[in-house]
């Protein structure tokens, strides 16, 4: 079964006298699988956010069909299993945290006690119990996209639409928001990705639609996408004697026919960052003004 | 009947935005200020000075409420659609008619408070300058106090919690309002040693509760215009609106017998003569209840009509900030 299912579908924004002005999406199709990370990747004004604001009703389609969980977008029975974190951080100022959570899960219908116990596990989550009863517009925009972040969970939704996560994120939260990711993915969530950061999208997503122009340029799973398979990549321990690796070289020329490129595996920036930060906070308990470190997943999105 | 925890969730919100936005403190202490500062100054200068107080502070209480009905219902729907709140809300299961309508009814409530508070001190001030020779203290001074301890206490609050200035300075001045005017009840007048109820002249009351009704109407048209169109404009419709309304019957009713398009304006414009009874309180003493009814029911339908085109806009609205 799709969690979302679009056919021929097209976004055209008009003028006050009704004229065509921007044609931002031009009858594109696509279908997500439910329970599959599906990444959504374009430059801006490609039509990501306008195809997003379809999805959750808030635009209408100019023409095409689109289907979101089985029931028409603006359907209000559907969005009580969707969870939504927009491109900015649209919240109320002059709420405290905790306030914003308890106003999003009274528009969930939930029950007074399980609200409760979700904000104070979503809060630690994200690194922000601590400043839970201080009002939002005093928040960087890192502290605020978090605040987002909860409230887009506080359903425990089936579909999860993330609209550019990362964006003013630290490295810490952008490895949070993709573990997040994954543990979704795991729970048989259907998550719902759009960036144009394509190293995030490549570490959590299993398929990609590419827009440009508000058309669907390339469109697949990442492995059908980026493997090369013309080409192989061996990686084995450096040998202490250079003799043993010559031999190696060597071998490989022969059977090859030509010689193969040599290089030391490099660490990616982002988990040796996450591991000096662990390391200094380890050692460091003085109290923060901002976002602690990533806790582990709140228990009820665990479950 | 789980639809009203969302409901009442965004109505409390509105009601909330409306009474922390500066502009809302602004317009209500200045009205509010204005009307207990009348005995003061008009006190020992004129004959019939309690009438004119009375007129006064009641015209001070609607051209405020005014401004805040049609100021209040624009923004609190352009600003959400501006900001992106909106878009978030409406991303959850709610509604676009129940998010429209319980904007509506925040402001409903904010209006309502502000109607409290200025009718508190409507009372209050009459009952000041009820006497031409003397200026009535257990009146004025708790009045008066209120209005200095409020924004003084709410500068604390803020100073201490970090809590938003502006609510904490309108619901303390609606709650010192309510006190002073209970010290007042305590206390017989000077003169005529009138004690509660004959030292309050109640007949305010329901004049204030007929424009609060006219105020109503402002605040739904104003906010069914907002789903179009930006502050500014809706402001200047719904004053021109109700301008019109205020004149309508001079202007269009010579011509009502024989043009269809001057009975036709007569009849979608608000009729604000209908609701401001100052004058005819004065000639009859007290307003039947049967006209207090029948200008409740004129106001609803009014309004309902506003809000039902507004919802069928919002409805088609695009959302897309």
């Amino acid at each position: 079964m799709n969690a979302i299912q679009a056919e021929n579908l097209s976004k055209t924004f008009r003028d006050f006298w009704r004229r065509p002005r921007v044609e931002a999406v031009r009858s594109i199709s696509f279908a997500i699988p439910s329970g599959q990370v599906f990444g959504l990747l374009g430059p801006n004004g490609s039509g990501k956010s306008t195809t997003i604001k379809m999805i959750l009703g808030l635009l209408f389609p100019s023409a095409g069909k689109l289907e979101v969980l089985g029931a028409s977008p603006r359907s209000t029975v559907a969005k009580r299993r969707i969870g939504y974190l927009p491109e900015e951080s649209y919240l109320y100022p002059h709420l405290t945290p905790l306030e914003t959570l308890h106003f999003y899960a009274r528009l969930f219908r939930l029950p007074a006690a399980d609200a409760r116990e979700r904000i104070a596990q979503l809060l630690e989550m994200v690194g922000l119990t601590h400043a839970r009863n201080r009002p939002i517009g005093e928040f960087s925009k890192g502290m605020a996209r978090r605040i987002g972040l909860a409230q887009a969970l506080l359903n425990d939704p089936d579909l999860v639409i993330l609209d550019e996560p990362t964006a003013g994120l630290d490295p810490q939260g952008t490895r949070q928001v993709k573990n997040l990711i994954l543990a979704l993915a795991a729970r048989g969530k259907t998550v719902l990705l759009s960036s144009h950061l394509l190293a995030d999208v490549e570490d959590v997503c299993q398929q990609v639609a590419i827009l440009f122009n508000g058309r669907i340029l390339a469109h697949g799973t990442l492995d059908s996408l980026l493997t090369q398979k013309d080409k192989t990549t061996l990686t084995f321990p450096t040998p202490a004697d250079p003799v043993t690796l010559r031999k190696v070289l060597d071998a490989a020329r022969a059977a090859l026919g030509a010689a193969p490129d040599l290089d030391h595996p490099r660490q990616a920036l982002e988990p040796y960052f996450l591991q000096v930060i662990q390391q200094a906070s380890q050692d460091q308990s003085a109290s923060a003004s901002g976002a602690l470190p990533a806790a582990p997943l709140a228990s009820f999105l665990r479950e | 009947m789980t639809g009203a925890v969302p409901f009442c969730a965004v109505a409390r919100l509105t009601a909330l935005e409306a009474i922390r936005r500066p502009v809302f403190l602004l317009v209500a202490l200045s009205s509010i200020g204005g009307i207990l500062l009348l005995p003061l100054l008009l006190n020992y200068t004129l004959g019939d000075s309690a009438r004119i107080i009375r007129d006064s502070a009641v015209a001070f209480y609607f051209v405020g409420g005014l401004i805040l009905a049609a100021m209040a219902a624009g923004e609190t729907l352009t600003r959400e659609l501006r900001r992106g709140t909106a878009a978030t809300i409406l991303a959850k299961p709610v509604s676009r008619s129940a998010f429209f309508l319980a904007k509506a009814a925040g402001l409903g409530a904010a209006l309502f408070l502000y109607a409290i508070a200025a009718l508190a001190a409507t009372l209050l001030a009459v009952r000041a300058g009820a006497s031409d020779l003397q200026l009535d203290w257990t009146a004025a001074l708790p009045a008066l106090g209120a209005l200095l301890l409020a924004p003084a206490l709410a500068g604390a609050w803020n100073h201490l919690t970090r809590r938003p200035f502006t609510s904490a300075a309108f619901l303390l001045l609606l709650l010192f309002l309510l006190l002073a005017l209970g010290i007042a009840a305590a206390c017989p007048t000077p003169l005529a040693q009138q004690t509660f109820p004959s030292n309050f002249t109640w007949s305010v009351l329901p004049v204030g509760l007929l424009l609060f009704f006219c105020l109503g109407m402002a605040a739904a048209l104003a906010i069914a215009l907002a789903t179009r169109l930006q502050t500014t404009p809706v402001l200047l419709l719904t004053a021109g609106c109700f301008l019109f309304g205020l004149m309508a019957d001079y202007l269009l009713g010579p011509h009502l017998a024989t043009s269809f398009p001057a009975r036709a304006a007569y009849a979608i414009l608000p009729n604000v003569q209908a609701f401001w009874l100052l004058d005819a309180l004065d000639v009859a003493g007290a307003i039947p209840l049967a006209y207090l009814g029948l200008a409740a029911a004129y106001a609803a339908t009014w309004s309902a009509a506003c809000l039902a085109l507004g919802t069928l806009s919002f409805q088609k609205l695009e959302i897309s900030a």
